[in-house]
């Protein structure tokens, strides 16, 4: 497998991922970067195209995950950086608009539920999909799933 | 939190599902049928092909910069090309690369790269508050430069640099043969000063020859004042310890940051 050509095939899946967890364009590519690193050293082990390019999902999630978590400042400058940034598309969905306030509640979750977070409500993907990328169960997933969107619901809400 | 569905609706493609379309995969039979019944994921696929085309430069760039040990990548935020504070160099024609002073080479690469500088990566080498990068005007059209990549007889390449503090700076080729030439400056015998600035445009454009061989650009950025005999000295020295020119580039036995940028030559 030719694993420069999978950057290529997937690299701006990648970019655009990072750039719409971190907002920040420098930091994006910095992330995507890194996921390049690890797709060049590690992409070998992986067989087929679904399971390289959940794994790719998965490793861009968590390699931006990681950034969050070690920048404090990052609450801040989220309120400014809601849009893809330079050059990403526009959202039909317009599931991103809430970035920053996923952000937010980032901060409170578990590194599994934050993975679960992303994955549901940056990717849109399906329990069946979220548990193929974080290679849980559908139970789980969907036990997690449950207690995000109460927390959600409970947000919406408010005191 | 305002109330937003994970998506439109249970049945619309994850992201997930659309990329691997965009990567080239095969779409599951379900997959396929509902992309052919739901406008919104159409619409959808369309706009991540069309990020993926956009994306292009800028991701070969962080590709080449990752197979390269993960150097830095410069920043994209638009920014004004400054003044390098060079002169112009002297029409003269080097042993295997041609320095030409086109001033409507120079405003078509300004002009490009002020149009297209904020958004692509090119073949970057950011290390630390410098980097140095180049684009090549080939015809009509200007495009990022990438280190290690094969150029034509008549294409035209120009550098930029970023600094944070102020810096000496000296950019020189290197042939095969060991042979130094200043560039920036021009035909210097010392690196000349350069202000904190971000993608400055170096004066001129190299323009390559026919020659089917290698060019090495040694970008070096020093806080103190370089002489040319200094790297001529090192370069030398650097080559009798290393078989590949590559090697003896990442050995050079010089102070500062160095950035350097091969350039296969080939007949058209």
């Amino acid at each position: 497998m030719d694993l420069t050509d999978v950057c290529r095939r997937y690299g701006a899946s990648v970019l655009r991922r990072c750039r719409g967890m971190l907002g920040d364009p420098d930091e994006a590519q910095d992330a995507a970067q890194e996921v390049f690193v690890s797709i060049l050293n590690k992409g070998h082990q992986f067989r087929g195209e679904a399971e390289l390019s959940t794994w790719i999902y998965r490793i861009t999630t968590n390699h931006c995950l990681n950034r969050i978590r070690g920048d404090k400042r990052r609450t801040a400058r989220a309120e400014h950086s809601l849009g893809w940034g330079d050059g990403a598309p526009a959202d039909p969905y317009d599931r991103y608009r809430l970035r920053a306030e996923l952000r937010e509640l980032l901060a409170g979750l578990e590194p599994l539920d934050q993975e679960i977070l992303v994955h549901r409500y940056l990717d849109g993907m399906t329990q069946a999909e979220i548990a193929s990328v974080t290679g849980r169960s559908r139970r789980t997933v969907g036990k997690h799933c449950r207690a995000i969107d109460a927390l959600l619901a409970s947000r919406e809400e408010g005191p | 939190m305002t109330a937003t569905a994970p998506r439109q609706s249970e049945t619309c493609l994850s992201d997930l599902a659309l990329d691997r379309m965009v990567a080239g995969g095969e779409a599951a039979a379900d997959a396929a049928s509902h992309l052919e019944a739901c406008p919104r994921c159409r619409e959808r696929l369309a706009l991540l092909e069309q990020h993926r085309d956009d994306s292009t430069d800028l991701v070969e760039g962080l590709i080449r910069a990752a197979r390269h040990g993960g150097t830095r990548l410069p920043d994209l935020e638009p920014s004004e090309p400054r003044s390098s504070g060079f002169p112009m160099p002297r029409l003269a024609v080097a042993a295997l690369v041609v320095l030409a002073v086109t001033a409507s080479a120079v405003w078509m690469l300004e002009q490009r790269f002020e149009r297209d500088g904020a958004d692509t990566a090119a073949d970057t080498l950011r290390i630390k508050g410098s980097s140095m990068r180049f684009f090549v005007q080939r015809g009509d059209e200007v495009v990022p430069g990438v280190s290690g990549d094969r150029y034509r007889e008549g294409d035209a390449l120009r550098f930029t640099v970023s600094n944070d503090q102020p810096v000496f700076f000296f950019l020189v080729g290197i042939e095969e043969s060991g042979k130094v030439s200043a560039y920036v400056p021009y035909d210097g015998e010392r690196s000349e000063e350069l202000p904190p600035g971000i993608d400055a445009p170096m004066p001129g454009s190299l323009v390559l020859d026919g020659s089917d061989d290698t060019e090495y650009f040694v970008g070096l950025f020093t806080a103190k004042e370089l002489e040319l005999a200094e790297i001529e000295r090192a370069i030398g020295e650097a080559r009798s310890g290393h078989d590949a020119m590559e090697e003896a580039l990442e050995a050079l036995p010089l102070p500062g940051q160095h950035r350097w940028v091969i350039v296969h030559k080939e007949s058209p």
